[in-house]
């Protein structure tokens, strides 16, 4: 707990001071290499998000340096948030054909379904993902879709699922003004992702 | 060079700042726990969207850890469960030090397992929670700080008779924290700056448009923005200029809280209009750190003091009784502002409760901004209310300071002797003194009396003034400051200087006093008068 100091020695900074001028001549020993390793890590810190692309090959070659650390420590960060523009969302469909012959609809994310708030964006995350492989992780695009469609399976006990990538667009100022809304048609591009058979997983 | 370099890190700085980030962004992080449980096997079972060999491949060559890897999957909410315990543990500050890196390690163990569903606030979770494992997080604000005030007051309590439980320290590692969560978060904001003017909507101005009219995060509808386009361009050029200078203007302290102010206003904005909640309270949480711990302290001190007051408010102790010792202790460990007085039999009360009553926010507001750095925490002294000049005398208890206290008595002061400043601090919270003399023959003591000077001139008017008397070794340096109220006097004055000194002194502030031998009559008032007053 916190507490007020009720003697001088607790209170006052002139006893800080002092047992810093104590620590300052007797304590080069450690805090050289302390100061080499913050450099090291503020460096570090600079680095990781310089790396992301369009990114120079010094900074490349420098992220080799700090960057097994970084990912060590968890921050290996972008910090690119909305950057370098505000983009369009990608969200999934799915039509799952149930057990009982019935067909059921939904998307992830949600706002209806995944509550609170933070696990909706969880799900949004993952279909933003999604969206940003496109055709140059085609490898981790397939398995992530096979894990939406063996997931989907799972949670309502379908033998099969569709799923569809949406890619909700940004309207202008212009759009609004003329009267439209952000759920218009000509706002959505579908794109049929796959046929999926549980059996299959 | 070196010196700029030494004081910005290794500065020694009071824990109350980051214990309140350890207890802000712990809270958030069991949050995001408890909210990744809902979806466990969804986000951490080999059959769920993170599929093992999906995140597998996307972290090839990489170092980053997860323990989630060796959980068996029957035994997934186990080992949640168990997370969620030990992260509301390090919130409470339980065990801080081993708490605080298992906490760390959770946090950066979830991240890399459900690498795909990351988001800004893991990011900002798992440096703050490093942050705090290295500071000392659980220095204050925590079961462990009173623990140690229960172990140490006890302790003091049975040999000392006093309570003295241990002060909270000032410690390089939290300084070190500090100064790294100040610098990574400058960081996060130059680069979200950099990495926004790649594109072309922050440059046109069209950026918080598309912001606010993204249907997947919009929580409000500012579609009208659309028909005041110039509201967007003002609050995307502001975000930009902000995000690219708080890396330097947030080291002018003129200006530090405008910035902060900035920040706080856009991510609650984040937070408000586009549901990001949680990203926005974490970035928050983390301008804690750009405010002095005193602050803190000082707020604390004001909120616990406006609590109505929970039982007695003075405890007696039988210094004999283990029993009574121990109770004493808890009590007193629960008392962090020293509201309840102690009253060890045999003894005055050690500490006088001192308690504004506060009444509303405004109050609270108006006494913590005017509140000193360090306020007098003694009984306040009555200057020239008493019947005789009375002064407390630090000395060591030799030949010569005993001579002292005879001479200044026969010159009509009332003079106590204290042998070192603990003994004097006990005088001063028990009686109020005029006047304090220091005599500084002991290098070792030049620390503690070079502190309790610094009290005395904080102290205000509610300090009793002071000489101190430096010995033959001893310099007048600039650590050393003169006041008129607190005079030095240096060159190792003999016996009848010092008296000389200290009568011309105070015979000067006080002409009312006759000093001269002390009347019988009123050494006979002085034995049976008055036993001091309490403020």
């Amino acid at each position: 707990m916190f507490e007020t100091p009720t003697t001088p020695r607790s209170n006052c900074s002139c006893e800080a001071s002092d047992r810093i001028n104590r620590d300052s001549t007797g304590s080069l020993r450690w805090k050289i290499p302390v100061s080499l390793f913050l450099a090291y890590h503020v460096f570090g810190l600079l680095i990781a998000p310089a790396s992301v692309p369009p990114s120079s090959d010094l900074v490349r070659n420098s992220w080799l340096l700090v960057g097994p650390y970084l990912q060590l420590v968890n921050m290996n960060q972008g910090n690119h948030f909305f950057a370098p523009d505000p983009g369009s969302s990608t969200l999934i469909k799915y039509e799952a054909n149930l057990k009982d012959g019935r067909k059921i609809t939904g998307q992830i994310p949600d706002k209806n379904v995944q509550f609170p708030r933070l696990l909706y964006h969880r799900h949004f995350m993952l279909t933003e993902q999604f969206g940003r492989m496109g055709d140059y992780e085609p490898r981790s695009r397939a398995l992530m879709a096979s894990a939406f469609a063996r997931q989907i399976c799972q949670e309502h006990d379908a033998v099969s699922v569709d799923l569809t990538q949406v890619t909700h667009f940004l309207p202008d100022t212009q759009w609004i003004r003329a009267g439209y809304s952000l759920e218009e048609p000509e706002l959505y591009l579908e794109q049929k992702v796959g046929h999926y058979e549980w059996n299959e997983f | 060079m070196w010196k700029a370099w030494d004081w910005f890190w290794f500065h020694p700085q009071r824990p109350e700042a980051i214990a309140f980030l350890r207890i802000l962004s712990g809270a958030m992080l069991v949050y995001t726990t408890i909210v990744w449980g809902i979806k466990l096997e969804a986000f951490f079972g080999p059959h769920g969207y993170q599929d093992p060999l999906l995140v597998q491949s996307q972290l090839i060559d990489s170092t980053a850890l997860s323990f989630w890897w060796w959980v068996p999957t029957e035994h997934l909410r186990l080992a949640h469960n168990i997370c969620l315990a030990i992260l509301t543990l390090y919130v409470l500050g339980v065990f801080t030090r081993i708490t605080s890196w298992l906490a760390f390690l959770i946090c950066i163990s979830y991240a890399n397992r459900a690498v795909d569903a990351n988001f800004g606030l893991d990011q900002i979770n798992a440096f703050l929670t490093f942050y705090c494992a290295i500071g000392d997080s659980g220095g204050t604000f925590s079961v462990d700080r009173l623990w140690k005030r229960y172990r140490t007051g006890l302790r003091s309590l049975k040999l000392r008779g006093v309570w003295k439980p241990n002060p909270v320290a000032a410690s390089v590692a939290t300084r070190v924290a500090t100064r790294l969560v100040q610098i990574h978060m400058c960081c996060v904001y130059l680069w979200a700056g950099f990495g926004k003017l790649k594109g072309t909507t922050w440059w046109d101005g069209r950026a918080f448009w598309y912001a606010l009219s993204n249907g997947e995060y919009k929580t409000h509808d500012l579609l009208w923005v659309a028909w005041h386009p110039w509201i967007s361009d003002i609050v995307t050029h502001v975000t930009i200029i902000w995000e690219v200078t708080f890396i330097a203007l947030i080291w002018v302290p003129a200006l530090r809280p405008w910035i902060l102010l900035m920040g706080v206003l856009m991510h609650l904005g984040i937070g408000g209009f586009m549901g990001l909640w949680t990203f926005g309270l974490i970035m928050i949480f983390a301008y804690t750190m750009y405010f002095p711990p005193e602050l803190y302290q000082r707020i604390f001190t004001k909120l616990w003091n406006s609590l109505p007051a929970l039982g007695e408010r003075e405890v007696v102790v039988d210094q004999s009784n283990r029993a009574s010792l121990s109770t004493a202790s808890w009590i007193k460990a629960w008392d962090p502002t020293d509201r309840i007085a102690l009253l060890v039999q045999g003894q005055s009360s050690e500490v006088v409760p001192q308690v504004k009553a506060i009444y509303s926010i405004a109050d609270w507001w108006r006494e913590v901004r005017k509140a000193p750095e360090v306020s007098w925490p003694f009984v306040t002294t009555d200057r020239l209310q008493g019947e005789r000049l009375r002064l407390v005398l630090l000395a060591n208890q030799n030949r010569r300071s005993l001579e002292l206290q005879d001479e200044l008595t026969k010159h009509g002061f009332e003079c106590r002797l204290a042998v070192d400043v603990v003994a004097a601090c006990s005088m001063l919270s028990v009686r109020p003194a005029d006047a304090v003399v220091m005599l500084l023959t002991n290098r070792e003591d030049v620390a503690d009396y070079r502190a309790f000077r610094q009290l005395l001139l904080c102290g205000g008017e509610e300090a009793p003034t002071s000489v101190l008397v430096l010995g033959t070794g001893q310099k007048q340096d600039n650590v050393w400051r003169n006041s008129e109220e607190h005079r030095i006097v240096a060159g190792g004055p003999v016996t009848d200087e010092i008296v000389r000194e200290v009568t011309s002194s105070w015979g000067e502030a006080f002409p009312k006093w006759e000093l001269g031998p002390i009347p019988a009559g009123k050494l006979k008032q002085k034995q049976t008068g008055k036993s001091g007053s309490r403020s």
